[in-house]
């Protein structure tokens, strides 16, 4: 006797319970059994062909409902009816004297058509009209489907999922060719390459579509887009041979159906870019003697880096394909696609699209987001900005709204692209000055240039701008560089020069050669950039690195754009460059001597800037700008300043401090001068003024109270 | 919808009974050990009745030695019966029922 029974037995009666559950049924009976076997696709479709499988649930279902139903405050204990155990013994029987060891679907049939007043053999005979050996057999070539080491119809399904149908605008051409490609003898397979976000998968829901409607050569008139699970596929294979082996069925199952397309999403899911050490694992080399054979018909999609990859490692499985790329639409064509887009997405986030914003969203993204493409990026920031207004309970995503989302997607600062930093820029020199002291020319200079760049006027392919600072030490020219930033609310990121004045150091910066150790970590300035594409570039100290380095900027400053070691573009189009150099510092100083001083300083320095850099350096910079050394009303300045620092450190303590003039005026003279500049004159008061601070807050009165500094006989005292 | 009219007697059939399923009585027997409540707790918990109807079941079985209790399918006739037995069994009563087709 059987002890066993096969899954679609076992699929049927786990049904017929839930149904039993359901109606609170206290006896499972052979007519909930049917009523779970109609619930299978194949057995509904099996009897479909031999009588009216409608009618058949119609008449099963009435009857059930006639039956008792357990109240609800009882507790439900269902069993088997004994027509349901009279019938598995016969099922079982039937079974065992056809030598199996398992249980079928027709034995179970068979056996309830040997069922004397059954109402579901009742019922089963009425609604066929074909002979009962008809049915019975037809039954018998599903189970053989069990048996067989081939994967059935619906275990298939385990690792496809059919491709959902869209209507897609445009890449007309690309599915006709794709269509075409799919209608070939051999190597009907196809690759669709593309940039990330171009439409790759879309064009998969369209050619759904086509199938669907019948938009197809007649050859695949009858064919269905499948994708092909991948993870599924690996899913609990532990053995060597597992995969293989369910990877081989799976195919053959395929394969026999004659009508299905199978799409794999990301050529990087079937493994095959990077090998393994036992080489064998990987799903793709398992699918290309399915792909040579044409037995089955194969579209993978994939990015351009993908494809090169494989060819690296293995040239023969390109050949199998025939590769269509797709191009970035037009700003015409994106639009008609977000056009189609819209609707699902108002309806999504429940608020209203403006009208311009496609148009904004399509510039904006194209602009700010470089590393996907279009028109991914912009229904990308489309999607963000409603998801933005549904957050705040907004109802319409207006201009302002999309260009909030993009700075949280690109980390932009928001009043970098609003309408308000107009008045920040209006004020920028204006409040450049007010921190730097003494450096007017310098930042007019810097100004300008910005502002230029602002108005759209200087050439869209460089940066903002590309400064060089020249002048002695301690005058404000890394700090102007940290207020331009601050005024221009983007980060600020310094690159000290010395640390890259070997060779090798463009490594550093740029990223290592493939090969070599330190290639996945990417490069400093690279990734910093790419990461933030809007922001101050300090590079100090720039005569001290390497020349290599030099040339490695004359191509920011020309175009723009570095490539990475792995080869991916950084967009430095909205960087502000700025490079400081103490070139030529000793020499402001010494044309101090004898001469006017201001006049001869500047031209000192540019003679020697001249002579350290090279032409083709100076030539690219957008100015070459001299800061002018420390004179007296700067030095007073700095010096106010640096009071008020202490002041204000100070202030926590509850100290007040009294500078007296003559102390003031004993500082400046300490502090002032031209070769040290304003480190100077901090040095001053962290030597003379703090000490004596000092002493009174650990020892002396502590706190709250007021500090006169005078100056008495070349000594400061409280 | 029949697409053409197949012909009936090609069919090969263990026995000959296209007919309706029939329906059939279950009855309950007196007998002198089984009391009156258990006969009333079976009529609810395996018949569905209500406390009136099982008063009046037993009642009637106690006077007339037989009682209607319901009319069901075969199925469902063998099975209600199977249960009732073995409850009765599982308290040492004797009780019996019978099967008629109606």
């Amino acid at each position: 006797m059987p002890i066993t029974q096969t899954a679609n037995v076992t699929g049927a009666l786990v049904e017929a319970f839930g149904i039993a559950n359901e109606k609170r049924n206290e006896f499972l009976t052979p007519e909930h059994l049917v009523a779970g076997f109609l619930k299978d696709r194949d057995f509904w479709d099996a009897f479909c062909k031999c009588g009216r499988a409608e009618a058949l649930e119609a008449e099963i279902y009435q009857y059930i409902n006639s039956l008792d139903k357990t109240p609800e405050d009882k507790e439900l204990s269902i069993e088997f009816s004994a027509q349901l155990k009279e019938m598995f013994d016969i099922a079982g029987n039937a079974a065992a004297s056809a030598m199996v060891n398992a249980v079928q679907t027709h034995h179970i049939i068979y056996a309830i058509f040997q069922l004397e007043d059954s109402y579901a053999r009742f019922y089963l005979e009425q609604n066929l009209e074909s002979s009962i050996p008809d049915f019975l057999n037809s039954l018998i070539s599903l189970s053989d489907d069990e048996d067989g080491g081939v994967e059935s119809g619906e275990k298939l399904a385990r690792y496809l999922t059919p491709v959902l149908p869209r209507e897609i605008v445009g890449m007309k051409d690309e599915a006709d060719r794709l269509l075409r490609v799919l209608c070939r003898k051999t190597r009907s397979n196809v690759l669709v390459a593309g940039g990330r976000g171009v439409g790759k998968t879309a064009l998969a829901g369209g050619i759904s579509d086509r199938l669907e409607k019948g938009k197809v050569p007649d050859m695949l008139k009858d064919y269905l887009l499948m994708e092909l699970n991948t993870t599924a596929i690996l899913s609990g294979t532990q053995y060597r041979g597992d995969l293989e082996g369910r990877v081989h069925s799976i195919m053959e199952s395929i394969a026999d159906q004659e009508n299905i397309i199978l799409y794999i999403d990301e050529l990087k899911s079937l493994g095959g870019t990077s090998k393994t050490d036992d080489g064998s694992k990987d799903i793709l080399s398992l699918l290309v003697p399915y792909m040579k054979s044409g037995e089955v018909k194969f579209v993978i999609s994939a990015t351009h880096e993908d494809i090169k990859k494989l060819t690296a490692t293995d040239n023969g499985v390109l050949s199998l394909f025939r590769q269509i790329d797709i191009e970035e639409p037009s700003d015409e064509d994106a639009a008609k696609i977000i056009k189609g887009i819209l609707p699902e997405l108002s309806e999504h986030h429940g608020v209203k699209y403006d009208k311009d914003v496609t148009a904004q969203a399509i510039s904006l993204s194209r602009r700010y987001i470089q590393d996907r493409c279009m028109p991914d990026k912009a229904i990308d920031l489309l999607d963000e900005a409603g998801a933005y207004a549904q957050t705040r309970h907004e109802k319409k995503v207006t201009e302002k709204t999309v260009a909030q989302a993009l700075a949280d997607i690109c980390r932009i600062d928001v009043a970098a692209s609003d309408d308000q930093t107009k008045g920040d820029l209006y004020n920028m020199e204006e409040g450049l000055k007010k921190k730097i002291y003494g450096q007017e020319k310098a930042i007019r200079q810097v100004s300008e240039a910005i502002l230029m760049s602002k108005a759209g006027l200087l050439d869209n392919d460089k940066t903002i701008g590309s400064f060089l600072f020249v002048g002695p030490t301690g005058v404000g020219k890394t700090e102007l560089s940290k207020v331009l930033a601050k005024q221009l609310h983007v980060p600020l990121h310094r690159f000290d020069m010395s640390e890259y004045s070997e060779k090798h150091s463009v490594a550093k910066l740029i990223g290592s050669p493939a090969g070599y150790v330190g290639y996945d970590d990417g490069g400093i300035l690279t990734d910093t950039v790419r990461k933030n594409p809007y922001c101050v570039l300090l590079l100090d100290e720039i005569e001290k690195a390497h020349e290599d380095i030099y040339n490695l900027l004359l191509q920011v400053m020309d175009y723009a754009v570095i490539s990475d070691n792995k080869g991916r573009k950084v967009d430095f189009r909205n960087v502000v460059l700025i490079m400081t150099s103490n070139a030529g510092a000793r020499y402001a100083h010494k044309a101090a001597v004898g001469f006017d001083r201001t006049a001869n300083a500047g031209e000192a320095m540019a003679k020697e800037v001249k002579s350290v850099f090279a032409p083709e350096f100076i030539n690219r910079l957008t100015s070459v700008v001299v800061f002018n050394d420390m004179d007296k009303t700067m030095a007073g300045m700095i010096l106010d300043d640096k009071i008020s620092k202490l002041q204000g450190r100070l202030d926590s303590k509850g100290i007040t401090l009294e500078v007296s003039p003559e102390a003031y005026e004993a500082l400046l003279k300490e502090g002032f001068s031209p070769a040290y500049g304003a480190r100077e004159i901090e040095r001053v008061v962290n030597s003379r003024l703090t000490p004596l601070l000092m002493k009174e807050i650990l020892f002396g009165r502590k706190t709250g109270f007021t500090a006169s500094v005078k100056y008495e006989n070349g000594e400061f005292t409280l | 919808m029949p697409q053409q009219e197949q012909e009936r007697q090609s069919r090969v059939i263990t026995r000959p009974s296209n007919r309706e399923p029939r329906r059939f009585r279950v009855s309950v027997l007196n007998d002198d050990f089984t009391t009156f409540e258990f006969v009333i707790m079976v009529m609810m918990t395996v018949f569905n009745k209500s406390m009136a109807e099982a008063e009046d079941i037993a009642e009637t079985t106690h006077i007339h030695q037989k009682s209607t209790v319901g009319v069901y399918s075969l199925d469902i006739a063998q099975s209600k019966v199977a249960k009732a037995t073995e409850m009765a069994r599982a308290e040492n009563y004797p009780l019996r029922f019978e099967i008629q087709p109606e």
